[in-house]
Formats: C-alpha cells, structure tokens, sequence
C-alpha cells in the first residue's frame, strides 16, 4: 500500500495514459515469460496484442488482472499502482476484464451474472436482508446492460445453457457493469461466429471513446479493424509497437509472427 | 420454463411448511398423549436440524465442507452445561462473572465466543480449500475435543451433569412441551435468518464464491471475508443448537465436540440435500427415527444408516429434497 500514489488530474483527456505497464518481468525458473514489457494504454484506444501461443500473452494478462505477481516492475492503474494490489481491489479501482475460457457463475441466470456485477459496483455485498433477485436498482442497471449488447433475449438462459458465444458477450456485459476505467479483453471472438464477430467489432469499435481497451486476440480482421496500436509479444518480450499499417510493412513483424510468405 | 420454475419452487416452500407444521403437530400429539419420551425425540430432530440449518450455510451455499462444526456445537453445549453448574452451586463464572441460569443470558455468551472461535479458526482455514479445509477445520475441533477431555473441573472426559435445565424467562423449562416450544421457535427463527441470508446481495456473493471464486473476485467482491463471514454465522447457528443440545439432554460430554459428531450434522445435510433450506431438517428427521427405530432392534443401526446414505447419495444426489421437489432454483 506504500507504494501507490493517487494522481487522477489528468486521466480522463484524451490521449492520457490510464494504464502504464513498466518494465514488467516475469520468469517461470529458467524461462523468462515476461521479459521488461513496457507498454500503455491511452484514453480512446484500442491497444491489441498479439503473439503466437506460448509468446506470454495470458501471463500478461494474468499479471495484469492480478492473479500472477510479477518478479520485478510495476503495473499502474490512473496513475495508482496497482502492482500489489489483488484481484478484487483492481476491479474495484476500474480494471474489467474478459477471459479467454469463459469464466461465469454458471448455475445463474445472464441477467443474475450481470446483477453480481452491477452489485459489487455499488459496493453492498454485505447486505444480509434484503432479496438480491428482486431489487429493482440490479435489475434495471444489468436489463440497461444486457440490452446494449443485445442479449436482453437470453437474461434469463442460465449461463451454462448459453452458446459460447453468448458467453464471451455476457462476460463483456459483466465487465461492463463495473463501469470500469479500461478493459482487458482476452480472445473476445474466440469461438464466435462471423456475424457475432462482426457485431462485436461494431460494438467495441464505439465503447473505445468511452473506454479504452487493451485487446488480445488472434482474429486478424478483428485486429487490423480495431486497432489504433498493435504490439507484438514473442518469446515474452515486445518485440514491436506501432499502428496497423506500421505492423503490416515490418519485416520483424512478419518474420516473427505474420509469417514470410 | 418459467411456469414450471415458479411452480417448483412453490412446490418447495409448501414442502418446506408442511415439515415444519408435522414436526410441531407430532410435538402437540405425542405430548398430549403424555408421551414425554417423543417430545423431547422431536425436540432432538429440531435441535439437530438447527445444527444442521448453521453449516449448511457454510457447507450448502458456501462450498465449505468444514468438519469441525462439533467444536462449535460443543462449546454451546459446555457453556450452556457449566452456566448451570456454577447457578446450582452459586459459585461465580469464570473471571468473576455473576454465573446464570437464564438460556437468553447464555445464548448471547455462546454467540460471542462461538463467533470469536470461527473467526479464528475460519481466518487460518479459509486460506486453504478442498481436502485441505476439510482436515484443517477437523483438526481445530480435534484441539476443542481434547481441551474438554483435559480440564477435569468440567468433567473432563466424564461429561459434566446439568442438574437443572436453564430457565427461558419465567417458564418450566423442565415441561417437555415448552422446551420443545423454544427449540421449535428457535428452528423458525434460524430457517427464517438464513432464508434472508441467502436471497441477499451477501448470499448471492457467498453462493458464486461456491460457484466460481474467480468469478466473484472479478467483478471486484474478495471472496475472503465473505466466505469467513458466512462461517461465523454458521458457526453461531450450530452453537445455539449445541447450549439446547446440553439442556435437553441435562448433559454435555466431549462426545458433543468428537469428529463423529462434526460428521452426524454433515450426515443431516446430505440425506436432506445439500444447500436446501429444509434439508437438514429433513435429514435430521430422517437420522433421529434411524436412531431411534432401528436403534431400538439393535446397536448397529449405523450399518441401515450407512445404507441410506449410500442410496441417496447414489441415486438422489441432492437428497430428499431432490426426490421430493427435484432440483434446485436459484430465484
């Protein structure tokens, strides 16, 4: 806790830095997963990631979301550093995040998933008497929700009986109660259809003005349509940063990840 | 969908009525027979369905499979047993407090030190989960167990002898009836506290804790204290169950704090159903009238009791409740 400092004057303009990653290193014995990434995040971006399997990315994110201490370098959030903080209390200062296996209370409703969220935002997750199912500021906070990433049709699918991708867009939809700061996204379009994906791209290509995103994914439209910076993590390192067409015509880049052909 | 939703879980509640209302109208009969025997049988299933109403909280809704409610169970019943003592010798508690005979008196001393004693123990155990949990929390209630055994002005290994009931206010709590009044009073209010408990905000945390612990930590709720809250309560519970368990029997002994007795309350949970409101009432019906009836052809009627088990867990996992009502709902 000593070691954070509170300096918000200046992280809502655009172009601010609202997620600051330093020198962020990470080994595993003798493999070194994360090796001092120094990457950012600014107001009104999107920010994607890429890398071939095995280059560190979910490690990244792991470190990020706080379920991996790094070995050395730090992690801040609005210019709080966040680097030992846990999972909750980052939640709780604005980082919402996504997984890449989908990750809900299965045995709830979408809009029960939704309302979890939107109750863990008002921060009253000690209330023992009042019922949780049936109070109206959950319910219309997490319909507003489900609407605006039109899954209203599936709020009362239990998670576990929802399609995979439904899945990956109520996990959004809980990130997204949280009002959250910025948004790690991990392989949102896994698994989604060419449609769903194409509403998806629509969907976060006009969240990014209000809250900007740091991307993984694979899905290579997705990323050149998205992006306004790309970097490139292999073998843990960050091999390359710069916008879409900067990462099309580098030959480090195509050697390392897009290919040679 | 929704229909048959709504309908089961209606289904739930009539049933959930319809065994408190049999339990108390086998408690007017039996009593009105001067059958004083079966009321006080009845008021044993109430106090183990109370036990067994506290872990289910932590055990049903919670995912913590704690095997050490005896310590807790115990200690209600050991302060319930050495408040008697000290009023019917007019010695002083310990510490130089005035001793009581009063259950409301006694009953507030069981939820401190009950709460204080979760808290501890919840506070160390609830950092591992699984096996881990389930020895660790067995381990604290081995130390409560074998404290009781040691401290030979309570009786140690003997059982301390209450020589008189406590008193609930101004009545006869030697009356069978009334004794099974309070016992009763206190299932409604426990299965009433914790049918608010789970619907909240905070049940609703303690159940995805259950469910997905990433889940909950993710949308910013620690896991931690909600899960180590909802032991306390727990705890308290089973302990208000263990200061009755004392004055029904007029007896305390360590075998209120043995492992086998953290396993009968666990053994209430599963014959009724796991995270059921009425599970461990019915589970706790369903043990008592083992007992007693096959108990009464022979002293291994542990082996029918295993039998049981073995067939609801096998064929209705999620117990009598599952048979009756069917599955769960989550409202």
């Amino acid at each position: 806790m000593t070691n954070s400092t509170v300096d918000t004057s200046n992280s809502t303009k655009l172009g601010s830095t609202v997620l600051k990653i330093e020198n962020l290193t990470k080994r595993y014995g003798a493999l070194t997963v994360s090796d001092s990434i120094n990457c950012d995040l600014k107001q009104g971006e999107i920010h994607t990631l890429i890398g071939p399997n095995g280059a560190g990315k979910s490690t990244l994110v792991g470190q990020i979301a706080g379920w991996i201490k790094p070995d050395s370098g730090s992690i801040t959030l609005n210019g709080t550093n966040i680097t030992n903080m846990n999972v909750a209390k980052r939640s709780r200062l604005g980082l919402g995040r996504s997984f890449q296996v989908s990750c809900l209370a299965m045995e709830l409703s979408a809009q029960r998933n939704v309302m979890l969220a939107v109750q863990a935002r008002q921060g009253s997750s000690y209330r023992f008497w009042k019922p949780a199912a049936s109070d109206q500021s959950l319910i219309d906070e997490a319909d507003k929700i489900l609407d605006r990433l039109h899954i209203s049709e599936f709020k009362d699918t239990l998670a576990s009986q929802l399609s995979h991708g439904k899945r990956r867009e109520l996990e959004v939809a809980c990130a997204l109660a949280l009002q959250p700061k910025v948004l790690l996204l991990d392989e949102p379009m896994a698994g989604l259809d060419p449609a769903s994906t194409q509403g998806l791209i629509n969907f976060l290509q006009n969240l990014k003005a209000e809250i900007p995103i740091l991307l993984i994914e694979h899905d290579m439209d997705a990323v050149f349509q998205l992006s306004d910076r790309i970097s490139v993590l292999v073998y843990g390192k960050l091999i390359f940063s710069g916008s879409p067409d900067q990462i099309k015509a580098s030959p480090e880049v195509r050697k390392a990840y897009l290919g040679d052909d | 969908m929704l229909n048959s939703t709504h309908q089961k879980g209606f289904k739930e509640k009539a049933l959930n009525l319809i065994i408190l209302g049999l339990i108390f109208v086998t408690a007017l009969v039996t009593y009105w027979l001067d059958q004083g025997y079966y009321v006080n049988l009845v008021s044993r299933v109430v106090i183990f369905a109370i036990a067994g109403v506290g872990l289910n909280l932590a055990l049903g809704y919670g995912g913590m499979v704690s095997l050490g409610h005896a310590a807790f169970f115990g200690i209600g019943g050991y302060i319930a047993g050495i408040s008697a003592m000290h009023f019917s010798e007019n010695t002083s508690f310990i510490a130089g407090l005035d001793s009581t005979n009063q259950m409301l008196t006694i009953w507030l001393f069981v939820i401190i030190i009950c709460a204080l004693l979760a808290l501890f123990i919840g506070l160390i155990s609830l950092r591992t989960s699984g096996v881990y949990f389930i020895m660790i929390t067995l381990s604290f209630a081995q130390m409560v167990y074998y404290f009781a055994i040691s401290w030979p002005d309570y009786g140690g290994e003997d059982g301390l002898l209450i020589s008189s009931r406590n008193q609930f206010l101004g009545n006869d709590t030697d009356n069978e009836l009334v004794f099974f009044l309070i016992c009763f009073t206190v299932l409604l209010l426990t299965v009433f506290l914790s049918s608010r408990i789970i619907r909240s905000r905070f049940g609703t945390a303690l159940q995805v804790a259950r469910m997905n612990d990433v889940r909950l930590a993710t949308v910013g709720i620690r896991p931690y204290p909600i899960k180590l809250t909802a032991f306390v309560i727990s705890a308290v519970i089973t302990g208000i169950a263990g200061a009755l368990f004392a004055d029904l029997n007029r007896f305390v002994s360590p075998d209120m704090l043995s492992w086998q007795m953290s396993g009968e309350i666990i053994i209430f949970i599963l014959l009724g159903g796991v995270g059921r409101l009425s599970g461990p009432i019915l589970g706790a019906t369903l043990f008592v009238l083992l007992e007693t009836f096959i108990g009464g052809y022979t002293e291994h009627w542990k082996l029918f009791l295993g039998l049981v088990l073995l067939i609801v867990v096998l064929y209705a996992n999620g117990g009598l409740m599952k048979m009756v009502v069917g599955e769960k709902q989550h409202d």
